[in-house]
This record gives structure tokens, sequence and C-alpha cells, in this order.
């Protein structure tokens, strides 16, 4: 390598990144780390899970409520009387594959039907004439 | 055991595992090293101290997800290249200030490394950018071959074919530029 460009070189090593670089890197970090964001969602999750808690012991206690105090049957409750099946057990449908049935007397079978000629076709007319 | 006598992929380690102190001294390690690139590749010296920052913010977020399969530098070079890259692109088309201006440092040293830096631009920037970077990675900032190699995301074979071309290019530059001087005085 020539002398210039060893020259060069070392003028290049020697170039040194300014004293505060390391000082603005140290306090950009402390900043971002103090702006840091990620404390919200949990907050957030936290407080709804406890309005939550909060206000469902009331929801249940007014439905308790109404149901004491209403005199005649509502219709929600007739629609749960209603929605009640019969304790008797329904017979099972797959069961009945397995009772046996006497087969069926075969199909008897028609006499095949004659030839016909074009002069056998008798028209209505002479159909009704024939029956007459 | 100092932070200095721990090796580069020790440090990561002990980031990784919660060591916050253990950035700090990633940081002291490789901001020259960042700087320098940043220097050179940008077009304008005094962004070069934001770029560092940013790539040492973004390495603080990522090197969580370093995963070894290369040098911690390395990972850092590519990222500084990425960083300057959208700089560059941003600055596109602004007029660039010819002087440096940053108030807190020994105005001297700041001219000495504002000139190196620019030398070594104009030296390289008669390169294509693969021999650019080749001639960065490896002359300037000692890489190995491997390192360059995992850096550049290319094959030992083809940085030393890059390197021997860039060198051969830059000898005959060199020679000319001291014939013109010798010439002229």
């Amino acid at each position: 390598m020539s002398d210039d460009l060893n020259k060069l070189k070392r003028d290049y090593r020697s170039i040194e990144a300014p004293a505060h670089l390391a000082t603005r890197i140290k306090a950009q970090l402390g900043d971002r780390a103090h702006r840091q964001r990620s404390w919200i969602p949990a907050v957030a999750t936290v407080a709804v899970a406890v309005a939550v808690v909060a206000v469902t012991p009331n929801l249940i206690d007014r439905q308790d409520a109404q149901s004491a105090t209403a005199s005649t049957p509502s219709l929600s409750l007739l629609s749960r009387v209603a929605r009640v099946k019969p304790s008797t057990r329904a017979p099972n449908l797959s069961n009945l594959r397995s009772v046996k049935t006497p087969p069926l007397p075969a199909k008897p079978k028609l006499n095949p039907p004659k030839p016909r000629s074009f002069f056998d076709i008798k028209t209505d007319v002479q159909k009704e004439t024939d029956y007459a | 055991m100092s932070v200095d006598d721990i090796s580069d992929v020790e440090l990561v380690k002990r980031f990784k595992s919660g060591d916050k102190s253990a950035f700090d001294a990633i940081v002291t390690r490789f901001q020259d090293r960042v700087y320098r690139l940043a220097c050179v590749w940008l077009y304008d010296e005094q962004q070069a101290v934001d770029v560092a920052q940013e790539v040492f913010l973004r390495s603080f977020k990522g090197l969580a997800g370093f995963r070894f399969r290369s040098a911690p530098f390395t990972w850092l070079y590519r990222m500084t290249r990425n960083v300057c890259s959208e700089f560059n692109r941003r600055r596109r088309g602004e007029a660039l200030d010819s002087e440096p201006r940053d108030a807190g440092r020994n105005p001297e040293q700041q001219i000495a490394d504002f000139q190196a830096a620019r030398r070594v631009r104009q030296l390289v920037s008669v390169l294509p950018a693969r021999q650019r970077e080749v001639v960065l990675l490896r002359i300037f900032e000692d890489l190995s071959v491997r390192e360059t190699a995992t850096a550049m995301g290319c094959r030992e074979g083809t940085v030393k074919a890059l390197l021997h071309k860039a060198t051969r290019r830059l000898q005959l530059d060199l020679e000319r530029a001291s014939d013109r001087k010798g010439a002229t005085q």
C-alpha cells in the first residue's frame, strides 16, 4: 500500500466521535423510557374488569327483585315451562331397522305387449263407437 | 474483569440478559467507528452525529433480536449504511454546508476530522459503490475478509476480487495525484 494511502488511513482512524454523543444517546434513551406508554392497555383492562365486577351484582339483585314482586306469571316464565320436555322416553327410531318384516311377495310380471300394427290403432271416435 | 476486556459478543449477551450498563459500553466502544463511517457516507458531516445517535437508538431496540449470525460491528455497520441512505435521501436537494458547526468541540480537531473524512470520501468517490464499500471496510476499518463479506452480504471471493480492482484503481489515482503535485512544484 502506498504511503499516501497509509497516511490517509491514519488520518481516518484519528477521527473521533464528539464527546457529547454518548451523553446525547443516554439522554434520548432515558426520554424514550420515560415516555413509554406500555402501561396504558394494562390499566385500561383492569379498569374495565373492575367496572364489570362492580355492576354485575346490581344487575343480579334487580332481576331477583323483579321476579319476587311479580304477581302474575311472566311470559318468560311461561316459555321456560313450555320448554320442559316430557320425561317418557321416546322410541328410538334407529331400532326400527332391527325388526324383521316378512318379505314382500314377488311383483307379478306383466305379459309382454303384443306387437301393434299400424292398422290396430284406433282413433278416439272408433273407441267410443266400440264402447257404445 | 473490566468492560474493556470483554469481547463484543459477550457485551451484547450481557445487554440482552438485562444489563443496561453493557449498552453504555457498546456505545463507547463503537461510537468512533460508526461516526467515521457516517462522516464518509454522508455528504454533510454535521449530520454524522445525528446518524450515529440514530444508529445507537435503533440498536438499543434491535439488539434484543440479535442472533449472533454476524459480528456486532458488522450488524451496526449495516444499520449505519441504512440510516445514512435515509439521511442522504432526505437531504437531497438541500444546500450543503461547507464548514463544520459543532460548537461543543475543539475547532482544530473538528476541522482535521472534517478534512480527513472529506479526503477519504474524495478518494473512494471515484470507485463504484461496491468497491467503495470494500475499501472502507477492509482497508480503513481493518475488518477481515470474512467480516467484510458478511457486512456486504456477499462471498469472500467477491470481496477479494473487488478489493483487488479497487486498490489498483486507487494506486493509479494516488500516483497521478502525486505526479501532478510534483509537476506544479
